[in-house]
């Protein structure tokens, strides 16, 4: 739930990353903090376990600055994608204005993709959102790997399981090296801006 | 010979060095700390506690109860009667003020049962060190009154009417000391500056009557405590001439 | 200029403050918190974000993370005491050497976090906060 601040002219949106354990969530955020370190004024939060695996979510909060006399605020989020951390996801959705869904392109991780979008469409029902409505992006990540000879879904594949009906944006992706992570995070502002812009005027 | 005194030396060296890094708390560095076991002040400290937690009526009830049943303990000590009373003033103002109360009302209850705990449990204070601790907590209880009295003029709020009043003192004060008594107010009052605001004060409590009420309590309150130290000196200069 | 819309449990997208409510928001967290020696209180809605902010002027805090991790944790501890078959615990505090944290419900949308230190109890801080909220849940009504 967006907040819009008339007195200060501000508004604030939260979009959330999610999708399966090890899928590259919070590989998008430390990309995006390490390379606009400069322009980035906060301390990416991240709260982990020993074993550098999400336990609660990470956080980074990005200024855009002033666009329509208005200073836009995002924060982005990410959720642990373990199965066994599904209520820390559904807490983490609250309020939630924009999602990127992060799909792991390797083989072997199929079927965690469509039951990680199943678990998102039902936590969002929760909150009485549709994944329908909701402005969501689809990053199909590691695609960097393909050069290393390892088993990846073919993207048509991985579009026919999660974006059949949704028919969202997507964006080939390696967020550990970089192609497509800034090009993601732009999409998904633009298009939680614009489903807040009549809110505006 | 020679060889001996070496070897003596030697050894006294090593022993005041081993002494020196093994060194051993001296008796007096260590603080005596009482636990308060079955203490009478154990339900005292124990309310106070919760209070830190909670302010409700039935908090501060337990609070004045437990000052009533330590007074019944104490009955013969001035000194912990009159931090009693500071106790109870205090936490009769904050059971009728709650939020409304002056934010420092919890910490100067705090102050003033940590110097009872203080007085009632050291062994050996004598009675001047407990009443410069006594002397301590009243300044505080003195200062506290005159904030709030302070807020309560500039929020023009009416103080709710708080009837306190304390034990009569046992101890008449002996006719010798009676041209004291006008120079007590005197060194007592603080410095200059202050004594319009509490002048403002009184003239605010003629007009009030619930501010009369509760101003006229602690003025009682003070009244005692001078009482005791007119006594108190009376007594040591009689000690003092009759050495 | 200043239309509403009502929170977010029917699915709404935003929530609009005017004004005059951020102003009145302000001033409550001003006279029932700060002016009783508070250093910082911040209303924040459950999706961590900032609604508004007050502080004593001395230690600058990193807000939006905290109010991130506050509206995680409220969550977190909420959803624990449905477990444990309690609807919601009526105290969360953290104490530390020098400053505390105090979270407290107002509605089913925002929290409000108080930090302070030595200079209040947290017993009196209890009652200050029971009658912030009271003026604020009037305040954050829409229409108001």
């Amino acid at each position: 739930m967006a907040i819009i601040n008339l007195k200060k002219k501000e508004v604030q949106a939260k979009v959330v990353y999610y999708g399966p354990g090890r899928g590259g969530k919070t590989t998008n955020l430390e990309y995006i903090y390490k390379k606009f370190r400069s322009r980035i004024q906060t301390e990416m939060v991240t709260i982990k376990t020993h074993g550098d695996r999400t336990l609660f979510f990470d956080f980074l909060p990005i200024e855009i600055g002033r666009i329509k006399g208005y200073d836009i605020r995002i924060q982005l989020y990410t959720v642990p994608g373990q199965v066994k951390y599904e209520s820390t996801r559904r807490l983490v959705l609250r309020g939630v204005d924009g999602i990127v869904f992060v799909a792991d392109s390797l083989a072997v991780r199929r079927k965690e993709n469509v039951l990680s979008l199943k678990s998102l469409a039902d936590n969002l029902a929760s909150y009485k959102k549709s994944i329908l409505e909701i402005p969501l992006v689809f990053q199909y990540n590691k695609r960097d790997l393909l050069d290393e000879g390892i088993p990846l879904l073919p993207v048509e594949w991985l579009e026919k399981d999660l974006n059949s009906k949704l028919k969202a944006p997507s964006f080939e992706a390696s967020a550990l090296k970089g192609p497509n992570v800034v090009q993601t995070m732009k999409k998904i502002i633009i298009m939680t801006i614009d489903s807040l812009r009549k809110d505006l005027t | 010979m020679a060889q001996q005194r070496d070897k003596d030396n030697f050894r006294s060296q090593v022993e005041d060095r081993l002494d020196h890094l093994f060194q051993e708390e001296s008796p007096e560095a260590t603080e005596e700390h009482v636990g308060l076991g079955e203490h009478p002040l154990k339900g005292l400290k124990a309310v106070l506690l919760s209070i830190d937690w909670e302010i409700t009526d039935s908090t501060m009830d337990s609070l004045l109860n437990e000052i009533k049943n330590v007074e019944y303990v104490y009955s013969e000590d001035k000194i912990i009667l009159t931090f009693l009373q500071l106790l109870g003033s205090i936490g009769r103002y904050v059971k009728a003020n709650k939020g409304r109360a002056h934010p420092d009302a919890t910490r100067v209850i705090n102050s003033v049962y940590e110097a009872l705990e203080k007085v009632a449990l050291t062994e050996g204070m004598t009675r001047v060190e407990k009443e410069k601790m006594l002397l301590g907590e009243v300044a505080k209880f003195k200062k506290l009154k005159e904030q709030v009295v302070l807020r309560k003029a500039e929020k023009k709020e009416p103080a709710v009417s708080e009837v306190t009043p304390p034990p009569a003192p046992s101890q008449a004060p002996p006719p010798a000391p009676a041209p004291e008594e006008r120079e007590i107010p005197a060194t007592e009052s603080a410095a200059p500056e202050e004594t319009p605001v509490e002048l403002r004060a009184e003239a605010r409590f003629a007009e009030m009557s619930p501010h009369e009420a509760f101003a006229y309590a602690l003025e009682e309150i003070k009244d005692v405590i001078r009482a005791e130290f007119r006594a108190l000196r009376a007594e040591i200069r009689l000690w003092r001439e009759s050495k | 200029m200043d239309k509403q819309y009502i929170s977010d449990t029917d699915g709404q997208r935003t929530y609009i403050f005017t004004p005059a409510q951020l102003s009145k928001i302000e001033a409550v967290l001003a006279e029932d918190l700060l002016d009783v020696g508070v250093h910082s209180v911040t209303l924040i809605d459950m999706a961590g974000n900032i609604i508004s902010t007050m502080d004593n002027g001395e230690n600058k805090h990193d807000l939006y993370s905290l109010a991130a991790l506050a509206a995680g944790n409220f969550g977190a501890v909420s959803t624990m005491a449905g477990l444990i078959g309690e609807e919601e615990f009526s105290l969360l505090f953290h104490k530390g050497k020098k400053e505390n944290i105090h979270f407290s419900k107002v509605t089913d949308e925002f929290l409000l976090i108080t930090i302070f230190g030595k200079e209040v109890s947290l017993g009196f801080l209890r009652l200050k906060v029971a009658e912030a909220t009271e003026k604020l849940v009037i305040a954050l009504k829409p229409g108001s």
